[in-house]
């Protein structure tokens, strides 16, 4: 599948997307890469949204291998939906606050169907100061973490998320913040449980992040979540910003508070020209001419083309406050626990090297 | 399901139920149940149906009408689905 044709599959609804979809059934082997790359990259829903509308030709058997897919796609949905009910009851007779973040929020709460919006895994955002608490909870219920944390206590201090696996072996992001590297540092998560969206699932009522801060949250997601921008968190910037009446006074607040303005400029524009959308937006003409500091090109790349871990945490030092939280966060880094690495010597080289690699990396770009 | 359709009760979906309507069938996991299923065909739209609670007689006059059907022969397919979505825990019945 070409990229333009993910995007246009991705695009679909969206009130101003410009691509164009089949008008004729695809040979067999295109569309096997049509269906794998909706499958890989969550777009099914709009794939057969696509289909049944007429939008996208196909023959019948080709149709209902598009229904059958989305419908798998969302028996995950709901089976992480259960996990997800399971971790908020979980969490809440624990006393620990906490937002739903992406998945089922956003497809509850910004798509006219939250059919459309397929998703992988849970996650949800716990205040700092309860992480501990969240986690030793989630333990306790029969949870396994995927790995220790690089030493006690940094979870809670300076990861951005850690990951647990169900007894059903379903994954959940517990978050500390939404970002890993600088950017996540320099926003205050705990202000995010000072507003909620509620949503309604399984009976229950469950809190998502604010509108403005669900957005930002996607534009994070879509600039420094992977190399590539994926099309799943782009199409959530558009519908969030085309279909929903977004205070975009609010936004451009928060994000200039979060010093996340390199990161919304980026995702707004990422997202009108991955879609080639033509609707005008007061936001994609400030995204368009802001110009990122060197500073912020630096961690961009380490978020991106010159993607590492490693570099993104030493880009991470300078929003740590603090000279004793800045020397913790480094020493966990440099020496992390036995646990965090597991047996033998020649595991905390590799570490080590990894890091000395990363540390002359960002040097060398920044 | 109780006997004889449940005199003087009506049916709707159980609040515990997560689903999803998709092109081909409404997939849905009960608060009891691990794996989820599917209604397919004419089921889907009793799912629409029951989004408000409904006696039985009146669900299948709905159904019958929407699908230009005779309702004494859509009335036994409605029970038997109504029987096996209850025992699933999908749907429940009320005063």
């Amino acid at each position: 599948m070409t990229p333009p044709l993910a995007a246009a599959v991705a695009a679909h609804g969206l009130p101003s997307g410009v691509r164009s979809l089949p008008d004729r059934p695809l040979p067999a082997h295109q569309w096997r890469d049509v269906l794998g790359d909706a499958k890989d990259a969550r777009t099914i829903g709009w794939l057969a949204q696509a289909v049944d509308d007429g939008s996208f030709a196909t023959t019948e058997a080709q149709a209902e291998e598009a229904y059958e897919l989305h419908a798998e796609a969302m028996g995950l949905a709901l089976v992480l939906e259960r996990l997800l009910l399971d971790v908020v009851a979980l969490l809440s007779d624990a006393g620990v606050d906490h937002r739903v973040l992406k998945g089922s929020a956003v497809a509850h709460l910004d798509y006219p169907d939250p059919a459309l919006r397929p998703f992988g895994d849970v996650d949800v955002l716990v205040p700092a100061e309860r992480f501990d608490m969240a986690v030793a909870t989630l333990l306790a219920a029969g949870f396994v973490r995927e790995r220790p944390q690089l030493r006690p206590g940094f979870d809670r201090r300076f990861a951005k998320s850690t990951t647990l696996t169900s007894t059903e072996q379903l994954p959940l992001d517990l978050h500390r913040t939404l970002a890993a590297g600088r950017f996540g540092f320099a926003l205050d998560a705990g202000d995010l449980f000072a507003s909620s969206s509620p949503f309604r699932l399984g009976g229950r009522r469950l809190l998502a992040l604010a509108p403005e801060e669900r957005f930002l949250h996607a534009c994070y997601h879509a600039v420094l979540g992977s190399p590539k921008p994926p099309l799943l968190a782009l199409r959530d910037i558009a519908q969030m910003l085309l279909t929903k009446e977004l205070d975009l006074v609010g936004v451009q607040r928060r994000c200039t508070a979060w010093q996340g303005q390199a990161v919304l400029a980026r995702a707004v524009v990422l997202t009108w020209d991955t879609f080639g959308m033509v609707e005008p937006s007061p936001l994609l003409d400030w995204s368009r001419q802001y110009r990122p500091d060197a500073a912020d090109r630096w961690v961009l790349r380490a978020h991106t083309v010159g993607r590492s871990g490693g570099t993104q945490a030493i880009t991470a030092v300078a929003a740590i406050t603090g000279v004793r939280q800045k020397l913790a966060f480094l020493w966990a880094l440099i020496v992390p626990q036995r646990a965090f690495l597991g047996d033998g010597k020649a595991r905390y080289w590799r570490w080590w090297a990894r890091g000395a690699a990363a540390l002359v990396h960002a040097v060398g770009r920044g | 399901m109780s006997k004889g359709g449940g005199a003087g009760l009506r049916w709707v979906r159980a609040e515990g139920v997560l689903w999803r309507r998709t092109q081909a069938a409404i997939v849905m996991l009960t608060a009891e149940a691990r794996e989820p299923f599917s209604l397919t065909g004419s089921g889907r739209s009793l799912w629409d149906v029951l989004g408000d609670p409904i006696d039985e007689h009146a669900l299948c006059l709905r159904l019958a009408r929407l699908h230009g059907a005779d309702v004494a022969l859509v009335a036994p397919a409605v029970r038997q689905v109504l029987g096996d979505l209850a025992r699933r825990g999908a749907v429940v019945q009320q005063p």
